[in-house]
């Protein structure tokens, strides 16, 4: 009853934040874009070049599959931080000073995870039922055809991620952006990935599929190999891609859900509980030891190293903000980025050197825009004269001057090998980061947005080579195409986030 | 009996900042009044006594029992209201104080009594239901000391439990500390000494992480008998008078300045008056900052 209450307070905090609103809305439009016209020029789930016929039964099937390997990333950064939470909003002395035991407390913030994750793919479901009716190719909607998926398959998967942004929330190395990098890479990509790997062996791979993507999938193919048995190829395509025979759907008549199945569902929803149980020592109960901000051996004291820059004092101010707190690895792995790319070969350049060099000021810009509240010196700020002009260009010239001088010898390299519009194009892609980071930040009162969606676009762009939005590959041969992009980003950026502060200045 | 014991209590900051220097203290029923001034150490005090922050040496028992080694013997009996304490902003007053009754581990439908009566006594009965982030200053200060109150203490501790409360809002907390005393342990730290004069029956003054007095109200305040004048001074003799004087209020009125000061003898025009507690503290933290 404890653990219930306290994940029904922390689940109430959070689901009535208006963030959590704009996650419902978005959780409804990617409903309807999992579910689109046949005719729209893309499915979500293809198996071997076939969509499947929107009927409850497979439209469950995918819903479970989209929300595993969906919401198991976007989830992951909505839901971390909860710990750390009750730390910003000063209720941790309370928590501290209470007999609440540690496991008491960590399952409640896990059960509260588990309640917003499994919300937000109910929603997803939700739109589905709807976009089933909408789209009518098989009117007759079966609600167990929903609800088994989701239990069985969603519930779990929610189950593992809630526990693991609490393991990111107890070890205080993962607490920051660099968590985000390592569970993007070092955890839900392998998740994805191991039972591809095991896929030939049949008798192992169910038991390793953690996020259940691919029993689903699997049975799904089977389907569509048993009505179109010409092709037997394993070609399966989720999260959006074109039918190469978009009229011609198969029927998925459902999963069969074996006995061991279930078990195996079980076992990762167990695995979740015992995380939990396992980290909860972890937990400090917020006891503070420490007198304020502790300098440590490796602070760089960047205020001294800035120099004065006439006429740009506030840019300075916002420039040092930025930096301000980062060690001195950070800065020996910056200024060895800087000199890598200018002196390395431009290949390596395009496919190494840019990419890191690009994710390298994320810690850094994932503050912008979202400090002052949480520092509580929002109304002191909002107080001085041309507050949203000056500090809206002051962070965008800051933030921009901190990604162009990481990749610096990248432009000075082209510069001098008269290629502007490189030049352009690498310091256009700063700018853009950094308008991006403070226009999310802004609207939605936290960093996690702005690091959620800028890691998912640079691991699909730079690091896996899709074309649309590979900007570093791009900065090098399509400079003038990424420069214009970059503009208008730029410009949207900025114009949302002074939009937003003019308002929040005048209420 | 409660009895909170600290004994030889010290506490260093990783930063070298020494807050507490083998401070020793035994605190029995009632109110006890903790005074000093800023960075005295009373907040630090406060946090381990709280078991919210751990000490570099020494001791805290309660009713007998290590609370270093045992904190939950004290947290199962404690209320405690730190000095920067937050909420939740989108809960509601009744909503917020039913997780932090599950936090201590009260029974909901005994916690859900208790609610009621705490938001009756600080006037929050017609905000209850509303999200906490549209609360005033004041109005959240009240949630805090409705939470620290809220599985009737044995042991209460409350660190700047008046700040941002308006006058009647002071007094109706005054009432309320004066009515939970009895044979529990309330331990009340502020800067407003009117606060402490009015309810606690045993005044700590603290500074730079000792004791520096220790007694009732009206004892530390005798302590000043005979050495403290009030007259009426010409503004441009304040300067001067603070100068040679320990002067412990200045009131401004049409026919002068009003001075009441501290002094081995009365200045010329000055006559004797009874001290106050407000007096006495301000002197003797000038004594020990001077030694």
């Amino acid at each position: 009853m404890r653990i219930l209450a306290i994940a029904g307070a922390d689940f109430a905090e959070r689901t009535r934040r208006f963030a959590f609103l704009l996650t419902v809305a978005a959780a409804l439009f990617a409903g309807y874009l999992f579910v689109p016209d046949p005719h729209a020029g893309y499915s979500a789930v293809i198996m071997n070049g076939h969509p499947g016929l929107y009927s409850s039964a497979f439209l469950g099937t995918a819903m479970a599959i989209l929300c595993s390997t969906f919401i198991s990333l976007v989830g992951f950064f909505l839901v971390r931080g909860s710990v750390e939470r009750d730390r910003e909003l000063e209720v941790d002395g309370l928590v501290c000073s209470s007999p609440v035991r540690k496991l008491t407390f960590i399952f409640g913030k896990w059960t509260s995870n588990l309640g917003v994750l499994c919300s937000i793919c109910a929603i997803v479901y939700i739109a589905a039922i709807g976009m089933q009716l909408i789209r009518a190719q098989d009117r007759h909607v079966d609600l167990i055809a929903y609800i088994v998926p989701y239990v069985v398959i969603t519930v779990p998967t929610m189950a593992l991620v809630a526990a693991i942004a609490i393991v990111f929330d107890l070890i205080p190395f993962l607490r920051g952006v660099f968590g985000g990098v390592v569970y993007f890479i070092g955890v839900w990509n392998p998740l994805l990935i191991v039972p591809v790997e095991l896929s030939h062996n049949m008798t192992v791979f169910p038991h390793f599929d953690a996020l259940g993507t691919f029993i689903l999938a699997w049975n799904l193919h089977a389907a569509a190999v048993a009505q179109f048995p010409h092709d037997r190829s394993m070609d399966v395509a989720i999260g959006g891609g074109r039918a190469v025979h978009p009229d011609q759907p198969y029927t998925f008549l459902g999963m069969q859900w074996t006995p061991s199945l279930l078990l195996v569902r079980a076992g990762w929803f167990a695995v979740a509980l015992l995380v939990v149980a396992a980290v909860s020592p972890l937990f400090d109960r917020f006891r503070r030891d420490a007198s304020g901000a502790r300098r440590s051996r490796f602070f760089v004291d960047f205020g001294r190293l800035v120099p004065e820059l006439p006429g740009l004092r506030l840019v300075r101010a916002e420039f040092v903000l930025l930096l301000n707190g980062a060690n001195v690895w950070w800065l020996l792995g910056a200024v060895g980025l800087a000199i890598a790319s200018g002196v390395a070969p431009l290949k390596g350049v395009e496919t190494f050197v840019l990419p890191i060099a690009f994710l390298w000021p994320l810690e850094r810009l994932s503050s912008l825009g979202s400090r002052e509240r949480r520092w509580h010196v929002h109304d002191v700020l909002a107080s001085t004269g041309g507050y949203v002009r000056r500090s809206v260009a002051a962070q965008c010239v800051a933030g921009t001057a901190l990604g162009s001088l990481i990749c610096s010898g990248f432009i000075v390299r082209a510069l001098v090998a008269h290629e502007p519009a490189s030049a352009i194009a690498c310091i256009g892609v700063a700018a853009a980061t950094a308008a991006l980071a403070l226009a999310l930040g802004t609207w939605s009162g936290a960093s996690r947005l702005f690091e959620a969606l800028y890691l998912i676009v640079w691991y699909v762009g730079p690091i896996n080579g899709v074309p649309q939005l590979n900007y570093a590959a791009a900065a090098v041969n399509a400079p003038l195409v990424v420069a214009a992009v970059c503009g208008g980003l730029f410009a949207t950026g900025y114009g949302m986030s002074a939009f937003k502060r003019a308002i929040a200045s005048s209420a | 009996m409660n009895t909170l014991e600290i004994e030889a209590l010290t506490k260093r900051y990783r930063s070298g900042v020494q807050a507490l220097k083998g401070l020793s203290l035994t605190v029995g029923p009632g109110v006890l009044g903790l005074l000093g001034p800023n960075g005295a150490g009373k907040s630090t005090l406060m946090r381990i006594a709280a078991t919210v922050m751990k000490p570099s040496s020494g001791a805290v028992r309660w009713n007998g029992t290590d609370i270093g080694a045992h904190p939950d013997a004290l947290r199962t009996s404690l209320g405690y209201l730190p000095q920067d304490s937050g909420v939740y902003p989108n809960l509601s007053a009744r909503e917020f104080l039913a997780y932090v009754a599950a936090l201590k581990g009260m029974d909901s439908r005994a916690s859900r009594l208790r609610i009621d009566e705490l938001l009756e006594q600080l006037n929050l009965a017609s905000a209850g239901n509303r999200p906490l982030g549209g609360f005033s200053g004041g109005m959240k200060q009240r949630v805090g000391i409705a939470q620290a109150l809220l599985n009737d203490p044995q042991i209460a501790i409350v660190d700047e439990p008046t700040v941002g409360l308006d006058p009647e809002e002071r007094s109706r907390f005054r009432e309320l500390i004066t009515g939970i005393a009895g044979d529990r342990v309330v331990i009340l730290s502020t800067h407003i000494v009117s606060d402490v004069e009015t309810i606690a029956e045993r005044v700590v003054m603290i500074a730079a992480g000792e004791v520096i007095a220790d007694g009732p109200p009206d004892a530390l305040a005798s302590h000043l008998n005979g050495r403290v004048f009030e007259g009426l001074i010409p503004p441009t003799e304040l300067d001067a008078m603070r100068a040679s004087c320990t002067v412990t209020s200045a009131l401004r009125r049409r026919d002068g300045v009003l001075v009441r000061l501290c002094a081995a003898q009365a200045p010329a025009g000055f006559l004797p008056v009874a001290p106050s507690l407000e007096e006495a503290y301000l002197v003797k933290v000038r004594e020990t900052r001077v030694a």
